[in-house]
């Protein structure tokens, strides 16, 4: 597990902006403790399930409930903290 | 009668007396660069399908200030959609990922039926009316002369109806916003005349 | 005043059966008809599939579930090549196994349409509908509508979907397959099971030419949620609308529906949202039975499938039950049958719902046995 925390969370912003279509956003205008659903990035349900194709397709963590991908997908730190945890 | 109505085809957008033309590497950044030029503020946009994208971007001016259904009663306004592609570029979007990688994408998924365009209209100026995706070979207003009947029956006073297109780099739509309140044979007619201009 | 239009002839095939009456019988005495096949990538995936044995032999699935019930809908009422018949089709995915096979352009469905037009003989260009699940239920309110207006005289209408892995993964990525048969409105739902099914029937001004009648077209409508692409209102609104919208142009009460037969996918949003908008309705104390833990959701097959068994049922005075379903915690009022039901009257209230937000709903007076 080479991946240092940051480098990991630069990549998971990288990501989510590819994979869920995000043209607006940057890496940078993406804080690492920012809502990503709701007030901060503004994502729904469908990009719920997106998320967990990205982290079992990009880090083999496998999430089978979405209600736990709610906890999951708070922010990119929760997500980095998820794969550290399960991978 | 047909109150307004808009054509877009690869980057040309003409809606009455506005006319333009944008550039771009491809179909969706033509799209995107010529929604900007309409200055809409609708983030969602850019994360449709095309085929929802070139149907709202064709009928944006029809909701907009001193649009021709800017006033209209949105319970009211029916939507036909007519197209002889389809979903066919979300389909197969969504199934080459599908073969390469293994898994599916929800997200590319849920576009691949050519209603959702609809459902993304109706959510974007709040239409509750009713509706249908008709697939066909070409435009033909005769063809979808039941269909328009069909939204007088269940009291659809306007209409945003047309045909839009998107497969292999095309994007294309021509539509038109209606008053349905004139007889059903006009209607058709002057459908027919917008469509043969094409 | 309204024409008046007549629906029968019909003909149906799901996993469960071929025809109407043994879809009725299976469902009185059997139980479902979903169970483990091999999935995409070989797992077994509990599914609707329609046994080999009742398909013709054809270039392809979506074919020969069309032609399984073309074939002797056309030998029964013989369409005539001129401006007084028109054909409706409704498919979700239509043929999409071309697109699986590598061939892109093959899987248009206007091509379908076309093939299927030429099929039946109809001169005028078909109505084609794609408005999600709620295809088949739309595409029966297009043709009813037609004939009353006097767009035509009589009019097929066939709605088809074949299971495909396009289909069930892509179901699955979003989360919404049981991983057992559905369980419409129950408390353990946990999603809906997929299916394949053709259902056709001819619609006619005509009443003395109609064979094996089926019901009288009473009124339909559509409507939109205008809130979310790939879930339900949360509190009904374009079902709602519909429903309001059909009961209005038939001038009925809620009284006056001797049953409903629902969408009832067995996900959670679904139910929950239909459970509201019948409440909502004045439907409450109404029967309600959904019948996807049979055979499965067959998407665009859905509403025609489900009309013809209904109709077939309410022509004997029965609603059926619901399979899959024993106790309910849909947030609406809602009377889910949990047993077969001797109903008084016989107006039939059939809705769909689908992704995109597209409500239909329509009301149809079952004929007397």
């Amino acid at each position: 597990m080479s991946t240092e925390p940051t480098e990991l969370k630069q990549e998971l912003k990288a990501r989510i902006i590819q994979h869920l279509n995000l043209q607006d956003r940057t890496v940078e205008s993406i804080a690492d403790d920012m809502p990503l659903f709701g007030e901060g990035l503004g994502l729904d349900s469908i990009d719920v399930l997106e998320l967990i194709v990205l982290m079992d397709r990009h880090y083999g963590v496998r999430i089978s409930d979405p209600q736990q991908g709610r906890t999951v997908f708070q922010s990119v730190n929760s997500m980095a903290e998820h794969i550290e945890k399960n991978r | 009668m047909i109150l307004a109505s808009t054509r877009y085809r690869d980057g040309a957008f003409h809606s009455g007396g506005l006319r333009f033309a944008v550039e771009g590497d491809g179909a969706d950044m033509k799209l995107a660069r010529a929604w900007d030029k309409l200055e809409q503020d609708y983030p969602r946009f850019h994360r449709a399908d095309r085929l929802s994208r070139v149907l709202m971007l064709g009928a944006a001016p029809f909701f907009a200030p001193g649009g021709a259904l800017e006033k209209a009663d949105r319970e009211h306004i029916g939507m036909l959609l007519c197209t002889s592609t389809g979903s066919m570029e979300s389909d197969h979007r969504y199934h080459e990922l599908l073969r390469t990688s293994g898994t599916a994408s929800p997200a590319l998924f849920v576009p691949t039926l050519p209603s959702i365009a609809l459902g993304e209209l109706s959510i974007r100026h709040g239409l509750h009316g009713s509706g249908l995706c008709l697939m066909m070979t070409a435009p033909s207003a005769t063809a979808i002369a039941p269909a328009i009947g069909m939204l007088r029956q269940q009291g659809m006073r306007w209409a945003v109806c047309g045909w839009t297109d998107t497969f292999a780099g095309r994007a294309e739509a021509i539509l038109a916003a209606m008053d349905m309140e004139h007889a059903a044979d006009d209607l058709v007619n002057e459908l027919q005349h917008l469509f043969d201009e094409h | 005043m309204r024409v008046p239009v007549w629906i029968g002839a019909a003909r149906c095939v799901s996993a469960l059966g071929e025809g109407a009456a043994a879809h009725v019988a299976r469902m009185r005495t059997g139980g479902t008809a979903l169970r483990e096949h091999p999935g995409p990538a070989s797992k077994p995936m509990v599914m609707g599939r329609i046994p080999e044995e009742l398909l013709p032999d054809g270039p392809d699935r979506i074919h020969r579930l069309m032609d399984r019930c073309l074939a002797p809908l056309l030998d029964e009422v013989r369409p005539k090549p001129d401006e007084r018949w028109l054909l409706v089709i409704a498919t979700a995915k239509g043929d999409i196994h071309a697109m699986e096979q590598g061939d892109a352009a093959a899987s248009a469905i206007p091509l379908l349409a076309e093939h299927i037009r030429q099929r039946c003989g109809i001169a005028h260009p078909p109505l084609t509908i794609s408005l999600a699940c709620a295809s088949g239920t739309a595409a029966l309110i297009a043709a009813c509508t037609a004939i009353e207006q006097g767009h035509a005289d009589h009019a097929i209408v066939l709605a088809a979907d074949a299971l495909s892995r396009f289909v069930l993964d892509g179901f699955a990525a979003l989360f919404a397959l049981d991983p057992g048969p559905c369980h419409p409105f129950d408390a353990a739902r946990k999603g809906t099971t997929l299916g394949e099914a053709c259902a056709a029937v001819a619609v006619s001004r005509d009443r003395s030419r109609m064979p094996r009648m089926l019901g009288r077209w009473r009124a339909g409508a559509i409507a939109h949620d205008a809130n979310h692409i790939s879930g339900p209102s949360r509190t009904g609104e374009g079902l709602l609308r519909a429903v309001r919208s059909a009961m209005r142009q038939a001038a009925v009460q809620p009284s006056d529906i001797a049953v409903v037969n629902a969408h009832g996918t067995g996900t959670d949003y679904n139910d929950a949202m239909e459970s509201i908008a019948f409440e909502r309705s004045g439907l409450g104390d109404v029967p309600i039975s959904g019948y996807k833990g049979w055979f499965g959701h067959t998407l665009g097959a859905a509403g025609l499938l489900e009309t013809v068994i209904a109709l077939e049922a309410l022509r004997e005075g029965t609603a059926l039950r619901t399979e899959g379903f024993s106790t309910t915690n849909v947030p609406g009022r809602v009377h889910v049958l949990t047993n077969d039901q001797q109903v008084r009257g016989n107006l039939l209230l059939k809705t769909s719902s689908g992704f995109g937000g597209a409500n239909a709903a329509v009301l149809i007076e079952a004929a007397s046995a």
